[in-house]
């Protein structure tokens, strides 16, 4: 008989700088990236055997990486494309490809010069179905106008408000301006907020995330091998992807979703529950995918932490900040620290799994929630000390 | 039939479970039948949800701006976008109907429906 499937544990964490202008090809900010990353684990490249991506046709293949970094031979490459739904279920193909014995150490990163070269919220996918051309002739040509129609319905039904908006805004500000990495770091008021130029209704700038360019990467192994390793393993304790059904034609095709107030996140959230074992009542902190402030509030409602239509009013109410009931976005969010699409929200759960978070660390957090997607597919995290 | 293969009021429908949706797919999204035949909506239907852009991400000069796109549901089951003429935000729910799109339109233009219009 086989024993238990070996758990896996990221084990290091690299960063580019971010900035609105890298002045670097894609594949130098992946290598700086992921480099850091293995140096930070106590590796060398020629111990990682697995490299993975996604990118939406803006960045460089994992081979391409694998090969500038030196690392040898590989047992698993993989290149998803996927956008704000991949970071968390990247690392979960990384971890069953470990424990299918395809790899032992593994690095997986995103990379691009979201803000100087190709804009993602600028869409214009290179497949023209209806799907595509309808919003295009309809003056939906970037992602907040397609977002916030969500939003919109979400408010409709839940009765969410601008106000709640306002609250997931200047809350996650405060942490950002204890962030050095953050590209966004001044304070923002109430106030302030209601004085930022509205773009797409209901969303105003302030609303939605910073594009930049950069790159994030994290190393993954087995639980046993990081374990003599350099930093304190971060264990994948499980983690769930689900796309709901008539997800469409491509990741911008919501003509077929019925429930715009509804996202990915109602789906995940059933299976990471039952499949961890966990309820939202054991999360010590929560990174949660936010290319725009309603995301949040979306999923803290679709994966049950909190009652439907209570999201804004338990921001609100401080209970996402440091002390609060779960701390929320500890980086910024994607709306402060910048778009590395959703990779760095996933990096940000395991430095505070760490306790390695600076001045926004929720001490003794032991287990951390990271999400990706705010659409129709999406994924999510749980990773906890090694207990 | 000839403006057919461009309108935007274009639905294709199942000739199996009979719902009906906008963009062409090679089998049912619903039932997975295979025996799809597009046909023309009427053109009526409800505002589901809505998007007033306030700024142009595109620079395109022909969108003057403010400009409201709609998400409508047409009664014939299939959910599009299109423009939204009123001078104003539509409300949830509220009914809408097609103009005459012309045939260098592409985008379909609803107004609200007649008050007398009975769904």
């Amino acid at each position: 008989m086989m024993g238990p499937t070996p758990a896996t544990a990221i084990v290091g964490v690299g960063y580019s700088d971010l900035s609105y202008e890298s002045g670097v090809s894609v594949l130098q900010l992946a290598r700086t990236a992921t480099a850091r990353a293995i140096e930070d684990a106590g590796l060398a490249a020629s111990d990682i055997d697995g490299v993975g991506t996604f990118s939406v046709g803006d960045s460089v293949p994992a081979q391409a990486v694998a090969t500038s970094l030196s690392c040898g031979e590989l047992g698993w490459c993989a290149d998803l494309y996927l956008g704000g739904q991949a970071p968390a279920y990247l690392v979960l193909l990384a971890d069953a490809a470990i424990r299918a014995g395809l790899a032992t150490s593994v690095v997986v990163f995103r990379a691009m010069n979201g803000r100087s070269g190709i804009r993602i919220g600028r869409m214009d996918p290179p497949d023209r179905p209806a799907s595509v051309s309808d919003r295009l002739a309809a003056g939906l040509v970037a992602y907040p106008q397609l977002v916030a129609m969500w939003a919109q319905r979400f408010m409709v039904e839940t009765g969410a408000t601008e106000d709640d908006l306002a609250s997931v805004v200047t809350s996650q500000r405060w942490y950002a301006e204890r962030n050095p990495r953050a590209i966004v770091r001044s304070p923002i008021t109430r106030d302030e907020y209601f004085a930022s130029p509205m773009i797409a209704s209901p969303f105003r700038v302030a609303d939605c995330t910073r594009e930049v360019d950069g790159a994030c990467a994290l190393v993954v192994t087995s639980l046993d091998r990081a374990r003599h390793l350099t930093r304190a393993p971060v264990v994948v304790a499980g983690g769930a992807f689900a796309a709901g059904p008539r997800s469409g034609r491509e990741f911008g095709d919501v003509l077929l979703w019925d429930d715009y107030s509804r996202n990915c996140m109602d789906f995940v959230g059933k299976k990471l529950w039952s499949r961890t074992g966990l309820s939202a009542r054991d999360l010590d902190v929560a990174e949660i995918y936010d290319c725009f402030s309603s995301s949040v509030l979306m999923a803290l409602e679709g994966l049950g932490i909190v009652p439907r239509g209570e999201s804004g009013a338990f921001i609100g109410a401080g209970e996402t900040q440091l002390g609060g009931q779960l701390p929320v976005n500890t980086h910024g969010g994607l709306l402060s620290e910048g778009y590395i699409h959703g990779m760095n929200t996933v990096a940000e759960a395991v430095l505070q799994i760490r306790g390695d978070a600076g001045e926004r660390t929720v001490e003794g957090a032991e287990v951390a929630l990271a999400t990706s997607g705010t659409l129709m597919d999406g994924s999510a995290i749980v990773l906890t000390q090694d207990r | 039939m000839e403006q057919l293969p461009t309108s935007p009021l274009l639905m294709q429908t199942c000739d199996e479970c009979g719902r009906a949706w906008r963009t062409p797919f090679e089998g049912c999204p619903y039932c997975g039948g295979e025996r799809i035949t597009p046909r023309l909506s009427r053109g009526r239907g409800h505002v589901y949800s809505w998007v007033e852009t306030h700024r142009s991400f595109d620079g395109d000069p022909t969108r003057a701006l403010p400009y409201v796109v709609v998400a409508v549901d047409l009664d014939e089951g299939a959910r599009i976008f299109g423009r939204y003429g009123a001078d104003r935000v539509p409300m949830a729910g509220e009914r809408v109907e097609a103009q005459d799109p012309g045939p260098e339109t592409h985008t379909a233009w609803f107004e609200p429906a007649a008050t007398s219009e009975t769904p």
